[in-house]
């Protein structure tokens, strides 16, 4: 049992060696799926979800709080396909979204930019110099999104644990590749990382729970949770504080799974 | 049948990983041996030879047709291991000094800073924390100037390598047997045509490098 994320540019073959990787593990392989999941439990069109995925944000470079809403609601659906421990994901940000969980296999996939290129001219018969505009494009705009959103660098290497150059590699001989990683008790899903998938997944749902309340969404909440004890954290006006704690352990409570509440959020003073 | 480069910053594993794949794949593996092979050859001791090799060169020192030499001869050191088969190479600057061959296979481990300063420390037990980490950076700076200036590459760039292998998660067995079923794939076996080129490449290597010293 295994979680596979797949990075990579657009047109860079991850799709393929997905559903490689899906038919020699017998794994679901899942990409823009998580996203749509995402857009219909928010009740909202899945192009906003992606558009909020790749969007460069605003000129000041925050992060607004429909992107953390969007990002939330995919990473909870990602981590929903994922509770069995086997799963090939090529969606967007994959790798960043399950990036606090241990043992997965986070492949970075690389392509010399002719190769893409020329898949895109022959998907969309579009001509050179726009097939390539378009990716440099979308390149940019993926980049800068994953520096606003994780503050992290998205061609780094460090980043993953593997990255390989399709220059050197077809996709089949690439799907082998990652396979025999694959297959190494370093990125086994065995029962104590299934019970932190566990967590994980009550984290991603309580998180947000938090950003779909008007009460609590303009927080700075976070959770973690360790064999179902939640444990709130963060920063909230000191303003009807007995009221807040109130509503912030009855979202919490909400969600199925949690046992037990714990907060341990700092309350500040608004007019100091 | 193939050649395999380690490309690695100081302390990440590259020598255990090339002696795990010499075990596994029966492969001779040689680091060093090229370096000291070369400087025999021009007859230079090897403190100056690692010197030139691996210090970056001053603002004209690019130019310097001595340390062009010295590179030359250690491509052509490492060229004649290549024409002998099956080859696991750690030594600096494989993959650019194979750069073009075909068979292949560019290896870049990466490790994080925090495992690195642990080897560190455990060769070195009189060094501080800080003190670990600073050399570190310092010896990956210098070999990223060098890399740079000689090359005009970036040596964290994953597109001048066939695969990177990070050892945050791989243990060195892990990502021995990952590359073993890498370099099994057919693009990277030595067929006798890829034998004619290795063989042309060192051919070449030796001529231009007799050709550099008789001047």
């Amino acid at each position: 049992m295994c979680i596979i994320t797949i990075q990579r540019g657009t047109r860079s073959g991850g799709e393929a060696l997905a559903k490689c990787l899906g038919e020699q593990l017998g794994y679901p392989v899942l990409g823009r799926e998580v996203l749509q999941e995402a857009a219909a439990q928010l009740g909202v069109p899945a192009e906003d979800v992606g558009d909020k995925m790749e969007e460069r944000p605003g000129r000041f470079g925050r992060i607004p709080l429909i992107t953390k809403l969007y990002v939330a609601a995919v990473r909870a659906a990602l981590v929903e396909n994922a509770r069995g421990g086997n799963l090939v994901y090529h969606g967007l940000a994959g790798g960043l979204l399950l990036r606090r969980l241990p043992g997965v296999l986070r492949v970075r996939l690389i392509a010399p930019l002719e190769f893409r290129v020329r898949s895109l001219m022959d998907s969309h018969g579009m001509d050179e110099e726009s097939a390539e505009a378009y990716i440099r494009e979308v390149d940019e705009a993926r980049s800068v999104w994953v520096r606003n959103v994780y503050g992290e660098d998205n061609t780094d290497s460090n980043l993953y644990d593997m990255v390989l150059n399709l220059e050197s590699f077809s996709v089949h001989e690439a799907c082998q590749v990652v396979f025999a990683a694959a297959s190494r008790p370093e990125f086994e899903m065995n029962p104590e990382r299934l019970g932190q998938l566990e967590d994980f997944h009550l984290e991603c749902q309580v998180r947000l729970a938090f950003l779909e309340d008007l009460g609590t969404q303009t927080l700075d909440l976070d959770a973690r949770v360790t064999d179902g004890l939640a444990e709130v954290t963060g920063e909230a006006p000191l303003l009807n504080t007995g009221e807040v704690s109130e509503r912030i352990a009855e979202i919490v409570r909400g969600v199925p799974g949690v046992k037990e509440v714990r907060l341990a959020i700092d309350w500040f003073d608004p007019y100091p | 049948m193939a050649i395999i480069t380690i490309s690695r910053g100081s302390l990440s594993g590259g020598r255990a990983l090339a002696d795990c794949l010499s075990a596994r794949l029966g492969y001779p593996s040689v680091g060093r041996e090229v370096l000291q092979e070369a400087a025999e050859n021009l007859g230079a001791s090897e403190e100056v030879f690692r010197g030139k090799f691996e210090t970056t060169p001053g603002l004209w020192g690019r130019l310097t047709r001595a340390r062009e030499i010295y590179i030359l001869a250690v491509k052509t050191s490492l060229a004649e291991w290549c024409t002998r088969g099956d080859l696991v190479y750690h030594g600096l600057s494989g993959h650019h000094l194979l750069k073009g061959l075909p068979g292949v296979l560019k290896i870049r481990l990466i490790a994080p800073l925090e495992m690195r300063v642990e080897a560190l420390l455990e060769t070195h037990p009189q060094m501080t924390v800080s003190q670990a980490e600073a050399f570190i950076r310092d010896v990956d700076q210098d070999r990223a100037r060098w890399v740079k200036v000689m090359y005009g590459a970036d040596v964290s760039d994953p597109s001048i390598y066939d695969l990177t292998i990070n050892l945050r998660t791989h243990t060195i067995e892990s990502a021995c047997e990952t590359i073993a079923v890498a370099v099994d794939q057919p693009r990277f076996q030595i067929t006798d045509e890829v034998e004619a080129e290795i063989f042309a490449f060192a051919a070449e290597c030796r001529d231009r490098l007799a050709r550099e010293k008789g001047v």
